[in-house]
């Protein structure tokens, strides 16, 4: 190794200072970045003067601005969640980050959701305009909203957003999604249950409607059902998932 | 004036608010809620120190808060605590808003930092919040004219380690330097672990 080059590699250590006041540019925060993931003192170092950044940022704190409350609360009611890493198909993880503005969504059954109060906090009001496009579906999914144990988990989908509602008791469990993308004529969505030991069982097959809607009921046994998720498949459904999900939701 | 009730920075258990953030990692709102009240303070009051427009920091900082809530299942509690996470992410958000406002050739090159003390136009009634404050204040004294320049040009105006060098006069690698030794010096200062 030349002069240079054993210059580089002992100065990246002191890159962990411009790194925690963000002062690098990106091409060497993506080197520095790289260098963390193998460099223990680094680490340390970072994760200390980050903390330390912080302390600083801390002793700036003054009064937020009272609306600014309810504007985020708002905002959060209608802002899907990625999930950890470890459980995310990678690219439905890498496309949620870019879905944010898909998250003004479900005109109909966030309207239905927000009358059921267990589903109000969750969705938030919506603006009303699409309530003339109520329909029996979103009607099922108020009804199962209501039910005292459903659970609702927003499912990030590449630029669209769906989510899952689910009551154990009733064994009955809809997916509603908006923005979805058409596929050709020899492709379906399919929805699947996955069990807490990783097994996939089909929950049935759908495309959205015309204007990029959906409301699924899933079919099938939903008892032990740790996660819900979405793939693509050959037009008619797979009896075991032939790719990885584009959507996947934990709903325990 | 802001009302005292609204202040939001005082009792900050730094476990509580890491423990909120891993329960609004789950989608618990309720969580998310108390977090806000524990949190957006300090927020918000890191993004107008920097940003100074008060409607763009309220901006800022509400972006800041809903991708907290967005994110909040890739804070890993091994890297540091919910605040440091949260503060770091309000902190990035603010100079990446500064540095895409302004280029480098028009933000003002003059040293000024020294004054540039946060506006007292706002309450800060809480008398732990006033302690903090003069604890970093007096750590920053402590500091070489250098560390302490180089050190605020970064926080409260985003330049870059580049930019500090050519606006300080002093060779970048000393500039790294700098940022870092200063840094350190803080921490040591502040007790921080
Ligand atoms: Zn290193």
């Amino acid at each position: 190794m030349d002069a240079n080059e054993y210059d580089n590699e002992a100065e990246i250590h002191l890159l962990a200072g411009p790194y925690a006041l963000d002062a690098l540019d990106d091409i060497e925060r993506a080197r520095f970045d790289r260098h963390l993931a193998t460099c223990e003192p680094c680490q340390n170092e970072t994760y200390e003067l980050l903390a330390t950044v912080a302390r600083l940022g801390e002793a700036d704190a003054e009064a937020a601005p009272p609306a600014m409350r309810d504007a985020v609360l708002a905002q959060i009611a209608q802002t899907p969640q990625v999930v950890p890493r470890s459980q995310a198909a990678t690219s439905s993880d890498q496309r949620a980050s870019k879905g944010r503005r898909a998250t003004r969504w479900l005109g109909a059954a966030a309207a239905v959701l927000a009358i059921g109060a267990i589903g109000a906090g969750i969705f938030g009001v919506q603006e009303r305009q699409s309530a003339d496009v109520l329909t029996a579906q979103s009607q099922q999914v108020a009804d199962l909203v209501a039910s005292p144990d459903t659970i609702v988990r927003q499912m990030p989908m590449g630029d669209a957003s769906s989510a899952v509602v689910m009551s154990p008791s009733k064994g009955q469990a809809m997916m509603i999604a908006q923005g979805v993308p058409a596929l050709p004529a020899d492709q379906t969505y399919e929805l699947w249950t996955l069990t807490a030991d990783g097994q996939a069982r089909p929950a049935g097959t759908w495309v959205p409607g015309p204007n990029g809607t959906a409301t699924v009921a899933l079919e099938g046994d939903l008892a032990g059902t740790a996660a819900v998720a979405v793939t693509v498949e050959p037009a008619g459904g797979s009896s075991t998932p032939s790719g990885a999900p584009i959507a996947q939701v934990v709903m325990a | 004036m802001i009302p005292f009730e609204s202040m939001s920075t005082s009792n900050k258990d730094p476990d509580e608010v890491t423990k909120l953030l891993l329960l609004t990692a789950r989608g618990d709102e309720a969580a998310f809620r108390d977090l806000y009240d524990l949190m957006a303070g300090s927020v918000f009051g890191l993004v107008r120190r920097v940003l100074r427009d008060p409607s763009q920091s309220e901006e800022v900082a509400q972006e800041v808060l809903v991708e907290v809530w967005r994110l909040a299942a890739r804070f890993d509690p091994d890297r540091g605590t919910g605040k440091t996470w949260i503060l770091t992410m309000a902190h990035r958000r603010a100079i990446d808003r500064v540095r895409s406002a302004q280029s480098a050739a028009n933000r003002d090159t003059a040293y000024g930092v020294a004054s540039h003390e946060p506006d007292h136009d706002h309450v800060s009634a809480d008398v732990e919040h006033e302690f903090e404050k003069r604890q970093v204040r007096n750590a920053m004294k402590q500091l070489t004219p250098i560390q302490r320049a180089a050190v605020e040009l970064a926080f409260y105006k985003g330049y870059t380690h580049t930019e500090v060098a050519t606006t300080l006069e002093i060779p970048l690698g000393t500039a790294k330097t700098r940022l870092r030794d200063g840094l350190i010096h803080l921490r040591d200062a502040l007790g921080v672990t």
